[in-house]
């Protein structure tokens, strides 16, 4: 089968689902608002919930799966709607009236050893994941094999030692790794980038916020005899000090940062670019050289995706005028040629779909029926009808 | 007032801004287009007059893999430019487009075409604008519009799911007619050709000819002096004239790696010589083919002066990735056509013109079963129609429609006028067929004939036919795997079910009428083996009768007091027009199907029934399972069989349960036939209150007895009555002399064998017994019941 990757319009938030040439499935983050869980709420927003389970295949047991769900943080932006759509919990507790969705193996930061605080508070998804990922180690910890359902990938080690001894379902920053579930040649290849470890020269707090713990990911799919066939460069929330310490750790090979998908770091936040502030000094504010680097090894003709709400010219941050016009200005340097998209501005309610092929991504075409049905001005707003003329 | 909408060049669009007002219909369209998010811009072109049609250009953005950066390497950009010409009287007529005019020429699903017009993309496998009234406006055709690019950009126009297209041409000079199942059977493992006599007829005006070339693929010839001295012109008129000559077909064959040599790439026509054409055979893998025959046809063309040109058919089969558009065969049929004028002409260096030909089916059993959705894979019966009237024509053409005709018709009686208002046969003319009656078997072979099947018809008795197994080998019979018998003959499907078939050799016995005023539909399909048997199943039919008022009523309607009651409507009988047969002649015909294709592969038989509604136009149908009747085996072939139905042995077993330690007995309902000397029991009665039960004796008793048979023989219009009894015996024995007593008693009262069937742990015993002679002659000392 052809790969393909859907990304959830989920305004600022992340939602991405990648299907491999082999069927398997990831999901990296979900942002499953309440008023898009229920298709007969009176609602806007895309019901990206029913979306998700419309893509996703049934195991054996009637049961919908996803293969591997990476969590880059456990913001609540990217984590909304586990605990109302995913199990968590034994497998055997899988309830059919329920019908939520498995997650065969857990893919996330060490975060979750370590208890929510004043400073590090956690929404109850967040918390909920962080237990079921406690729950998945000790089962490894625990059992002599473990199943689907169980299985669990921790992203870096911990910097307080929670990870020793879990070598089998570590991977370090640094690392490629390239199996789901226990299996190897599924058409795909990741790169882990960060957490990177801290160093005594970092600033420790920033380097520890939530956002700056995001794991950040290159993935490599395969299409047909194209095993490099699309590249994407997952950044999470990750800001501007992580993107310039990936620089430093990876200036030097800077093809593990390539890509043909970016998906801009934290819904095209300036902060990724800048320590400035936006809306303090606007254009003016001064974009990292080693941030900009590590986010401008785009492929020939690469995307880079802004997962957020619709980009204006003000203030707002994110999504943020200035890092578009950056990100844009990467794309039109050295001739990559490249193309910059807004979820939000993409038409339809629809994922913004990329079909794999051997010569890199490719945007699905919109099918007319998209079109057709925001074709009429009527529920958009109210209309007056009646015999009473109107004052002219 | 009437706001002004703008597209994106600015230039009103709205109907009332005179004078180069759009008609509203293409203003409309050109909205919709522009609400398209990857149309970057409308242009719409001046028109001089209102008449003119709407030039309208569209800047499309393709959606293309990132690494081509914009531009596919199959020619389609990030934004090309596609011109839709509207004509005013849109969207009676659909608009065209046309692509620019440096778009790549090679790309399949090109409109044929001047290379002086811009290329102009074949959007859609029918029309235009059907689809854009049917699905969704002007927004359908620009979906298409939008997939063919993309299909294009990726080199994906041609695909499994639709099918390879065919060679494009720009143009054709002459047609070949050839059925291509034909054409394809030839090819084989290996590369080769074969050559074949054709038939030409040439149409000449002023200085150009085209010529029609008929071939027969499954007839080869062979290339020697007596061929090359018969082939000729003859017959000339003003303008034309007609011919014997030659055509050669040649396929590819293997790679050395063993795997077939197929032709993955699509390349439009550019053949126009003889080099050239030994090029296109190369690119297909049949050049050595095309060389050897041709290079032996020049040697014989050698020693003869060709006095007038010889239209020589060349056929090269190209093998396609998957199937062809429309087609069950990945084998593509490419005909070309050169007008030989000496041997010198057939060589590979030869620059003399190759003209190229269109390829025409012929009207084959393969088109007729292809178009009505046939599969290749499903095996038919080969089958036998007895009665060519009008349902018996209407089945038969139904099927051969369906390249599935009958293998032999047999129908005793001719075509009389009134049979044309109901049968499918159409007179040569009034006159003729008035003074001239043509057998109805033969009318109907001839009609299957130009259909290119071809039955053996018999204007004979099909009772005859069917008496015994040399008669019917005699009348091809020998192969027939099914029999419909839509004679509405009772008499037939007696005799039908009298057969005796050599083991294993039965065919699967169908047994079809209307009924009523035509408003049932009869469809009896007997069981495997014929069992249970066509007068089974008319019996059980009967026995349906008894519980649906309503079908009795149409069956047993006072109309159809001039017929057998029940035995269907022979087509004298019944006023009806043709349009009421053929609403339930379809039907019939489709369960016809069922069982000839091996649909419905039951081993039991079948009671399919119809009924047309009050309205006229509904109609129901029903289906009733017959489980196989318990044959009681029989002493000699000339004595009485019985045939028990399932519900019957059900039953006596039921009652033997409910009185253990006694005898116990009933009367069985059913009917007896006298052409296949068989009982049919369908039914039984219960044994009276005052019957006697005892270890060694069952006395069946008579009240109520006699009102229960008079109510039977009322439900089921007469059909069904008394055919004896049964009881049964503790100990497995046979008849006893009490029973021969009785049975002989019984035998005295009626006026058909009497029925005694005796059941014993053992199994089902029977006892026939009849009274020879004048009835009232007969001791008289006996009560009937």
């Amino acid at each position: 089968m052809a790969a393909e990757t859907q990304h959830f319009k989920v305004d600022n938030g992340d939602m991405t689902l990648m299907e491999l040439q082999s069927g398997r499935t990831i999901l990296v983050d979900i942002n499953i608002r309440k008023a898009a869980d229920d298709a007969d709420d009176d609602d806007d927003t895309p019901d990206v919930a029913n979306q998700l389970r419309d893509a996703l295949d049934r195991d054996s047991d009637g049961r919908l799966y996803v293969d591997a769900f990476m969590l880059t943080h456990p913001d609540k932006d990217h984590c909304a709607g586990l605990e109302t759509h995913f199990h968590l919990g034994k497998i055997e507790d899988w309830s059919p009236e329920d019908d939520k969705i498995v997650i065969r193996e857990m893919w996330s930061t060490p975060f979750f050893f370590h208890p929510a605080s004043k400073d590090n508070p956690r929404c109850p998804d967040a918390k909920a994941w962080a237990k079921e990922a406690k729950r998945r180690v000790g089962v490894f910890e625990d059992e002599d094999s473990v199943e689907e359902g169980d299985r669990i990938l921790i992203l870096s080690e911990d910097d307080d030692g929670n990870t020793d001894g879990l070598d089998d379902i570590l991977v370090e920053a640094g690392d490629t790794f390239s199996a789901i579930c226990g299996h190897s040649n599924e058409g795909f290849e990741a790169v882990l980038l960060a957490p990177l470890p801290v160093d005594e020269d970092d600033d420790e707090d920033e380097l520890q916020s939530k956002n700056n713990t995001s794991a950040v990911t290159r993935f490599t799919l395969a299409q047909d005899d194209a095993e490099d066939a699309a590249q994407y460069l997952f950044c999470g929330d990750a800001e501007v000090a992580v993107l310039e310490k990936i620089w430093n750790e990876y200036g030097s090979t800077p093809e593990v940062l390539q890509y043909d998908v970016l998906i801009s770091p934290h819904h095209c936040s300036w902060h990724s670019l800048s320590h400035d502030s936006w809306s303090e000094k606007g254009r003016d504010g001064e974009v990292s050289k080693d941030a900009r680097s590590a986010l401008s090894q785009a492929n020939d003709g690469a995307i880079i995706l802004a997962s957020s709400k619709e980009i204006e010219d003000d203030d707002s941050d994110p999504p943020c005028i200035g890092a578009k016009e950056e990100y844009e200005d990467i794309l039109s340097s050295n001739g990559t040629d490249g193309d910059f998209r807004c979820l939000a501005e993409e038409n339809g309610d629809k994922p913004f779909k990329l079909e794999i092929t051997e010569h890199g991504p490719k945007p699905a075409a919109l099918a007319v029926a998209a079109v057709m049905s925001t074709s009429t001005a009527i529920g958009v707003e109210a209309q007056a009808h009646g015999c009473r003329n109107k004052d002219s | 007032m009437v706001a002004e909408t703008k597209i994106a060049d600015g230039r009103p669009v709205s109907p009332t801004d005179q004078p180069q007002a759009l008609p509203a219909a293409i203003a409309r369209a050109i909205r919709s287009l522009d609400k398209h998010p990857q149309i970057l811009e409308i242009d719409i072109g001046e028109r001089e007059k209102d008449t003119d049609p709407v030039v309208v250009t569209l800047q499309i953005k393709t959606e293309l893999p990132t690494r081509w950066k914009g531009l596919s390497p199959h020619g389609v950009k990030r934004v090309e430019p596609v011109v839709l010409t509207f004509p005013i009287s849109y969207p009676v007529f659909a608009p065209r487009p046309t692509l620019r005019m440096d778009f790549p020429r090679w790309h399949p699903h090109l409109q044929p075409g001047s290379e002086s017009e811009p290329p102009e993309p074949c959007l859609v496998f029918g029309s235009p604008r059907e689809l854009i009234q049917t699905s969704g406006g002007i927004l359908a055709l620009l979906q298409q519009l939008l997939d063919w690019l993309d299909r294009a950009a990726m080199l994906k126009l041609n695909d499994p799911k639709h099918g390879w297209e065919f060679v494009r041409r720009d143009h054709l000079d002459d047609i070949v007619v050839s059925d291509s199942s034909k054409i394809r059977k030839l090819v084989g493992r290996k590369h080769g050709g074969s050559w074949h006599r054709t038939f030409v007829l040439a149409e000449t005006n002023d200085d150009t000819v085209t010529y029609r070339v008929s071939l027969q693929a499954d007839k080869k010839a062979t290339i020697d002096d007596p061929t090359i001295e018969s082939l000729r012109h003859f017959k000339k008129e003003k303008n034309e004239w007609t011919g014997l000559s030659l055509g050669l077909i040649a396929w590819p064959g293997r790679l050395p790696n063993g795997q077939p040599f197929v032709c993955d790439t699509y390349y439009p026509e550019t053949v126009s010589n003889v080099k050239e054409l030994f090029d296109r055979a190369e690119l297909y893998g049949c050049r050595k083919a095309l060389d050897t025959k041709l290079k032996w046809l020049r040697r014989k063309l050698a020693s003869f002066e060709i006095k007038r040109t010889l239209p020589i058919s060349i056929v090269l089969i190209a093998r396609r990735p998957f199937n062809l558009i429309g087609q069950a065969s990945a084998l593509e049929v490419c005909p070309y056509l050169i007008e030989c004028q000496s041997a010198e002409d057939l060589k590979p260096t030869s620059t003399s013109r190759v003209r190229l030909a269109g390829h025409r089916e012929t009207i084959s059993v393969d088109v007729l079963r292809r178009t009505s959705g046939s599969d290749a894979k499903t095996e038919w019966l080969p089958w036998t129609l007895l009665g060519s009237g009008s349902l018996g024509s209407k089945v038969a053409m139904h099927l051969g429609r369906a390249g599935h005709g009958p293998d032999v018709v047999i129908d005793n009686d001719r075509l009389e006028p009134h049979n044309f208002a109901r049968h499918t046969s159409i007179p040569v003319s009034a006159e003729l067929d008035s003074m001239f009656y043509s057998p109805k078997a033969h009318d109907l072979a001839l009609d299957l004939k130009k259909l290119s099947q071809n039955p053996f018809s018999y204007n004979l008795d099909a009772n005859v036919v069917l008496r015994s197994k040399a008669v019917r080998d005699k009348f091809k019979l020998s192969k027939t795997k099914a029999i419909i018998n839509t004679t509405a003959s009772a008499v037939l499907r007696e005799t039908i079910s009298a057969v005796k078939w050599p083991k294993g050799k039965c065919p699967r016995l169908i047994d079809a009428s209307f009924m009523g005023d035509a408003d049932v539909g009869y469809c009896a399909i007997a069981g495997a083996d014929a069992n249970p048997n066509c007068g089974d199943l008319a019996t059980e039919f009967y026995h349906g009768l008894r519980s649906d008022s309503e079908l009795r009523g149409k069956v047993m309607g006072h109309s159809q007091s001039e017929i057998a009651i029940g035995q269907g409507c022979s087509s004298i009988s019944m006023v009806a027009s043709d349009v009421r047969l053929s609403m339930l002649a379809a039907p019939i015909a489709a369960h016809a199907q069922d069982v000839l294709s091996q649909k419905s592969a039951s081993d039991s038989g079948q009671l399919r029934i119809g009924r047309i509604s009050e309205d006229g136009v509904s109609q129901a149908w029903t289906t009733t399972d017959v489980a196989p009747y318990t044959i009681v085996s029989r002493a000699h072939d000339e004595a009485v069989e019985s045939r028990l139905a399932r519900r019957v042995t059900t039953e006596i077993d039921a009652e033997i349960a409910r009185t253990p330690g006694s005898e116990t007995g009933g009367v069985l309902i059913g009917r007896f036939s006298a052409i296949s000397n068989a009982f049919h029991v369908v039914d039984t009665l219960p044994a009276p209150p005052d019957s006697k039960f005892s270890a060694e004796e069952f006395v069946l008793g008579t009240e109520g007895l006699k009102d229960a048979l008079k109510e039977i023989a009322e439900e089921s219009g007469n059909t069904l009555y008394a055919l004896g009894t049964w009881h049964n015996h503790l100990q497995p024995s046979g008849p006893s002399n009490t029973d021969i007593h009785t049975a002989v008693k019984l035998a005295i009262g009626q006026l058909f064998p009497v029925l005694m069937i005796i059941r014993t742990p053992k199994g089902f015993h029977q006892l026939t017994a009849e009274a020879i002679g004048i009835s009232s002659r007969l001791p008289q000392n006996s009560k009937s019941i």
